[in-house]
């Protein structure tokens, strides 16, 4: 049967070959390095311009961010030294001290290191007494009339004259000339309106007896022997505030993180995700009253790694929106606090500690995601995820521990390998 | 032969010699296409070099459907670009034969035995406007609509361009056979 010879026609052309022209490959080729190439710089160039434009957008996003949230600061009050159903006041103030120190003896110094102020009131006046820790092993008796002695064993000391009445009568007054010699000092021993005051040389606070006039001046007790917390200005802090009302207040900064992420793509739909993160967590501690204190700045340097499962739910354009769960675990690299000791609203010391404790911080959450293409590889995101923070069984106070569960904002920007 | 898939990720991974594999696979088929609507070879290499250059610059926004859906994507490039450079380059003649040269009346030619490069020859042979419709409408299987709309001319056009090449293509392949 005679087949149609259209269709005929159609089915043999339908896969005909000839040959190609002569050097059109050659032709093909020249083309590409000139306009092939140029277009694909053209396009490298404006890849390179949408990757900085999206690298420059995330940064400042988080630091937007960053800047906004970071004032987290639960309030802790807890801690609470020497809490006291007396009335509260502070120990002296300066111009109490001006008042009743004569010209020879108006020096104020305020401890630099290793030197401790002691606010001594002895009725209405009060007298300070300065004494170096380090060089000398400062002890205060009571001689057989009921006289306070400071006697300094060592030579390069501070010394200090007093005339002290030996009055019962309230108003006293005291020379006080603070100088780096060698001598005994006697200090009256107060009313029932005075100070007595005593040093330990076991360290620490031996007794602390507590009175106070409502409003005005508090008296204190000192141990007579004790004289280790003479070096150490956090027990000087905790001898002042004795008596007193004080707090512990807790700021944790919201925690800086940078990362870099890294995605396998498994299928159009489900990827793994991991990468590398730098965490930094700052937390501001103040312990003590309102005059005298101690401030710490506590910083902890983490390095993490999380890992998580993406689901890509739907696709427009070069937007996608995906769903993933994922863990992580951050190791504590770099953990250091820089304490701060205010006495009398003046920083007396400041000193950097580092901490022993590198805890292993553990998480794990869900997160939800925008994400723009810029080419296959290349891409950024925004995830707001919801966190939940394991116990890192370590005694450091954290905002991980503040705050287990905690809802964030992510913006970064993402590899993706192997996109098909 | 390396297959579609594989040519299509070698090329999606930037290989330098995936792009002259993917030359040498389909070449020589869609330079069979070019040259049934064109006569001219340098007409032919233009068009073609401007074709590739299409192709490798788009080949990233291809979606691979299947075995075949390259050449398919690369046959409609080629078509493309051979109908734009006809439609400025070159008008459509129309062709108005001595009616009694031709024998409007066509009679089916018998196509059994005669070789395909000599069908592929006479096709090449017919005007330029009665070989780009009788392309169009028998090979490409286009309608009327579509064609009037490809060369910006009217249906009736394209039907009456179509009856009259296959006249004269009936004749040609008839004195063939006769020869």
């Amino acid at each position: 049967m005679k087949k149609d010879w259209l269709k005929d026609i159609n089915e043999r052309m339908t896969d005909y070959e000839v040959d190609e022209p002569h050097g059109l490959w050659e032709q093909i080729s020249s083309a590409s390095n000139s306009p092939l190439n140029a277009n694909s710089s053209r396009k490298k160039r404006k890849a390179w311009l949408w990757w900085g434009a999206g690298i420059a957008t995330a940064a400042c996003t988080t630091l937007l961010l960053y800047i906004a949230t970071n004032d987290i600061a639960p309030q802790n009050p807890h801690l609470n030294i020497n809490k006291l159903e007396t009335q509260h006041q502070q120990a002296y103030t300066p111009v109490q001290e001006k008042e009743y120190l004569d010209d020879s003896s108006t020096e104020h110094i305020y401890s630099m290191t290793n030197q401790v102020i002691k606010h001594v009131v002895v009725s209405n006046v009060v007298s300070k007494v300065v004494s170096d820790a380090v060089d000398n092993q400062l002890n205060i008796n009571t001689n057989k009339d009921g006289e306070y002695i400071i006697n300094k064993e060592e030579t390069d000391s501070i010394n200090t004259n007093t005339d002290i009445n030996n009055s019962n009568e309230n108003k006293q007054k005291i020379n006080l000339r603070i100088e780096k010699k060698q001598l005994t000092n006697k200090i009256k021993k107060s009313s029932k309106k005075g100070l007595s005051f005593g040093l330990s040389t076991s360290g620490g606070f031996a007794h602390s007896q507590i009175q106070g006039f409502p409003g005005d001046y508090i008296y204190a007790d000192i141990p007579m022997t004790s004289t280790e917390w003479l070096c150490s200005p956090m027990l000087g802090i905790m001898n002042e505030n004795r008596g007193i009302y004080t707090e512990r207040k807790v700021k944790h900064h919201t925690p800086l993180r940078l990362g870099l992420s890294f995605a396998y793509r498994l299928n159009d739909k489900w990827s793994i995700e991991s990468g590398v993160n730098y965490a930094k967590v700052s937390s501001d501690f103040q312990d003590g009253s309102y005059s005298h204190y101690i401030l710490e700045d506590q910083e902890l340097h983490y390095v993490g790694i999380p890992l998580g499962i993406s689901y890509k739910i739907i696709s427009w354009k070069n937007f996608d929106v995906y769903i993933s769960p994922f863990i992580m675990a951050e190791q504590c690299v770099k953990a250091q606090t820089q304490r701060k000791f205010v006495i009398n609203g003046k920083q007396i010391e400041e000193e950097t500690e580092k901490i022993a404790s590198h805890p292993l911080q553990c998480s794990m959450g869900l997160k939800a995601g925008l994400q723009y293409n810029f080419n296959k590889n290349l891409s950024a995101f925004a995830e707001p995820s919801c966190n939940y923070y394991f116990d890192d069984h370590s005694k450091l106070e954290t905002i991980f521990k503040e705050n287990q569960f905690d809802v964030n904002l992510n913006v970064g920007v993402r590899i993706t390998l192997n996109k098909q | 032969m390396i297959s579609e898939k594989e040519l299509i990720y070698l090329i999606h991974k930037e290989e330098q010699k995936a792009k002259y594999l993917m030359y040498k696979k389909y070449i020589r088929y869609l330079t069979a296409i070019c040259s049934r609507y064109i006569s001219c070879d340098e007409d032919i290499k233009d068009i073609l070099q401007e074709s590739f250059f299409k192709i490798l610059t788009s080949i990233e926004r291809f979606e691979y459907r299947g075995e075949g859906t390259l050449k398919a994507w690369m046959s409609r490039i080629v078509l493309n670009e051979t109908l734009k450079w006809l439609k400025s380059n070159q008008r459509f003649e129309i062709v108005e034969l001595d009616n009694e040269r031709l024998d409007l009346t066509v009679t089916e030619p018998d196509t059994e035995g005669i070789p395909t490069d000599e069908i592929y020859k006479m096709i090449r042979e017919l005007p330029v406007g009665y070989r780009t419709v009788f392309n169009l409408f028998v090979i490409e299987e286009k309608s009327h609509k579509e064609i009037a709309q490809f060369l910006g001319i009217k249906e009736n056009s394209s039907a009456s361009q179509l009856h009259r090449a296959k006249a004269l293509l009936a004749e040609k392949i008839n004195r063939y056979r006769n020869n």
